[in-house]
């Protein structure tokens, strides 16, 4: 690879890609490293591009832009797995979310679909006071790789694909599986500063049910835990270890995290101010209901995501447990809008960065003939055929012209195949990906699509 | 909730703790063990710190270990005195099938004597010892316990194990109980060889460590919010996590409560 890559460079020019067939073999080349990536999927190179992009971004989280350069330039031939020790898994992760994760392929963020006034309340009790607040940089509370509110410094915005590595490092199994309350990360954020670490403190809050919240509070505050002398001690055991399989069945799934990240070093003032956020966030007031009632229609965070009416928890919960009850009914289908012929969507809000989009669904609206042609073909091949198609549309409606008479570039795109058509559609506010049936007729159903979205 | 539960209402004794180690040595699994009972094949590396608490009981006062789990990896070692800076006791683990790591072992050794806390109580820990021991004790054969850690580590993969390793599983140590026990006598330090998986002699390191800390010390230094005994045993069982002795059955008997 080395020897192909320099007889360009020699020419002063670049390797770019190689199209053998249906298979291409893009390069990057990001001083020192060298990315390839050989794919077959069809994608535009300008999204494998994107991807060796991301995960050139997420070594530098480990091993800062300074660090790799100090060491080869003193070591040519430098192996650089010895650095990387422990962060094939980021690796690994980064890789997966980027085949599948459409806010990564969109370059936006995902938002969890929640209640305005809920995500407010929970914002103001993570905003920092006092003289943390400047040592800290970012406050991020995510469930499920979405994020739930993210508070930054005024005047001081967040790069999308800073916060894609740390929800990648957050998800890889090394911290999401981690059974510890707090996890003390220390990583680089490239798009902000690539030559600087910062330090993540990770708090996961797993969901808890009110009754076993309050008694194992009490219990905590117990001078004497368990212990020899207690006659039950089996039973005892027994019931704590059913409570931990269950926490663990659930614990990707409704599990909140708090990440705070901060530039300094002294962990100890982080921590106390974690821990009283949480506290916060924990605290059950007297009368919260009052506050969250009337909300769900004006947007301010998240102005496509707004959750439906659920049912509330009781009156006397905490923020968090507000939280963990909406999780459990964040996400939506897209058979749930009613909108014939659309199998699947994304809707990017381009000011904000976010992007929405419904769950997979499977034999979704299909007619019978659909179905049965797609039986044969599994779930993740539909998939990664529409992501494909979504990154298609979405390359054609980005690029620039290429002769460079007209700067837009196209605004609409249609696709058609056997098996789907799919539409993009860019304007200055949004980007808007549709999946339709291809029994469907050409217009789009743009018209309901905007309403639900917008009520 | 076990955050929540810090504050100075708490009259247990708080003992901060570090572990240290090369990495893939088992570090995260011995507190795994001593955190939630638990074990896991082919745990994923931690990355920076992890931190977890554990209540202890001693005699008749409760320490509650505040451990910082550290990650074994070359490029977080300069984090590390960031976490035993104002520990009062150290666990350093190495693998008993690699020697190595008993010589990172005791480079920690030394770095915590001439720059921690000076009265830090310190153990040394020669883990996976269910590698090394025929079947009698522990459930699985020693070949397929091989890969406890990370699979990179190529001390414990599959591929050195001859398949007919049921024969000779001692074969595997590559530190010598003794020379190890040796050498924490001279430095001062408390010892045991223990397994992860098994449970082997994991309690007892933070039992021991409970007996040596100087907790009047602490107590006087937190300005004295003394651990009084409460009502023994009421509805402490239920604490999710605390360490239930009756588990151990092999256990010797003068062992602490913990």
């Amino acid at each position: 690879m080395q020897a192909l890559i320099s007889v360009f460079i020699d020419d002063g020019d670049k390797l770019k890609s190689i199209n053998a067939g249906r298979t291409r073999i893009t390069f990057l080349q990001r001083q020192p490293l060298y990315y390839a990536c050989v794919s077959s999927w069809g994608e535009p190179e300008s999204v494998t591009r994107s991807h060796l992009e991301y995960l050139h971004l997420q070594i530098l989280s480990v091993v800062t832009s300074a660090q790799l350069k100090r060491i080869f330039e003193r070591r040519g031939n430098f192996d650089l797995r010895r650095l990387l020790g422990g962060a094939d898994t980021f690796l690994t992760t980064m890789l997966s979310r980027l085949q599948l994760d459409l806010a990564m392929s969109m370059s936006a963020l995902r938002c969890l679909r929640l209640d305005s006034g809920l995500r407010n309340k929970a914002a103001q009790a993570l905003v920092p006071s006092g003289k943390v607040s400047k040592d800290i940089l970012y406050i991020i509370l995510v469930a499920r790789g979405e994020i739930i509110t993210l508070i930054r410094p005024k005047k001081h915005s967040v790069h999308p694909a800073d916060v894609h590595i740390l929800l990648t490092t957050l998800a890889s199994p090394s911290l999401s599986n981690s059974p510890a309350t707090a996890m003390w990360v220390p990583l680089c954020l490239p798009k902000w500063n690539d030559s600087r670490m910062v330090n993540a403190y990770v708090v996961n809050m797993p969901y808890v049910d009110d009754a076993s919240l309050s008694s194992n509070a009490e219990i905590d505050s117990l001078p004497t835990p368990t212990s020899l002398d207690n006659p039950d001690d089996d039973s005892d055991s027994h019931t704590s270890t059913e409570t931990r399989t269950q926490r663990k069945d659930n614990v990707n799934h409704n599990t909140i995290t708090l990440v705070c990240i901060s530039g300094g070093s002294d962990f100890d003032t982080v921590r106390a101010w974690c821990d009283d956020a949480v506290e916060k966030l924990s605290y059950l007031p007297s009368n919260s209901s009052s506050s969250l009632s009337s909300t769900s229609s004006t947007m301010t965070v998240t102005p496509n995501t707004a959750a439906p009416p659920i049912p509330r928890p009781p009156a006397s919960s905490s923020t968090l447990h507000y939280l963990h009850t909406h999780l459990l009914h964040s996400s939506y289908t897209v058979s749930e809008l009613g909108i014939p012929g659309l199998r699947h969507f994304v809707y990017k809000a381009r000011g904000l960065v976010q992007v929405t989009f419904p769950v997979w669904e499977q034999g979704q609206e299909k007619d019978d003939s659909e179905a049965e042609m797609e039986e044969e073909e599994g779930e993740d091949d539909e998939r990664r055929r529409i992501i494909t198609m979504y990154q298609m549309v979405h390359d054609a409606i980005h690029a620039k012209g290429v002769t460079g008479q007209s700067k837009e570039g196209l605004k609409l795109q249609y696709l058609r195949t056997d098996k789907e058509s799919v539409l993009g559609w860019i304007t200055q506010p949004f980007e808007l990906y549709l999946t339709l049936s291809r029994f469907y007729p050409k217009a789009p159903p743009l018209v309901p699509l905007m309403r639900w979205r917008g009520g | 909730m076990a955050e929540a539960a810090s504050g100075s209402t708490d009259k247990s004794v708080q003992v901060k703790l570090v572990l240290l180690g090369e990495a893939a040595v088992g570090k995260s699994s011995v507190v795994l063990r001593f955190v939630s009972d638990e074990f896991q094949a082919n745990k994923e590396p931690t990355i920076g710190a992890a931190f977890l608490t554990q209540k202890c009981r001693l005699e008749d006062r409760v320490l509650r270990y505040e451990i910082w789990d550290t990650a074994g990896q070359e490029r977080f070692h300069s984090l590390a005195p960031m976490y035993y800076r104002n520990a009062q006791a150290a666990v350093v683990v190495y693998d008993i099938t690699k020697a190595s790591s008993l010589e990172k072992a005791k480079s920690w050794v030394k770095e915590l004597q001439r720059q921690a806390n000076p009265n830090i109580v310190i153990a040394l820990a020669g883990n996976k010892l269910d590698l090394v021991q025929s079947s009698s004790s522990s459930s699985g054969t020693p070949l397929s316990e091989s890969s406890e850690d990370e699979a990179d580590d190529a001390t414990a993969t599959p591929g050195e194990t001859p398949s007919s390793s049921s024969g000779e599983p001692e074969s595997l140590r590559q530190v010598p109980r003794e020379e190890a026990q040796a050498y924490a006598t001279e430095a001062g330090l408390l010892f045991f060889e223990t397994s992860a998986k098994t449970g082997e002699g994991v309690v007892e390191i933070f039992t021991e460590i409970a007996k040596k800390i100087p907790i009047e010390h602490i107590l006087a230094a937190t300005r004295g919010s003394v651990g009084r005994p409460g009502a023994a045993g009421r509805a402490g069982g239920a604490q999710e996590g605390a360490v239930n002795l009756e588990e151990n059955a092999n256990k010797p008997k003068d062992a602490c409560n913990c």
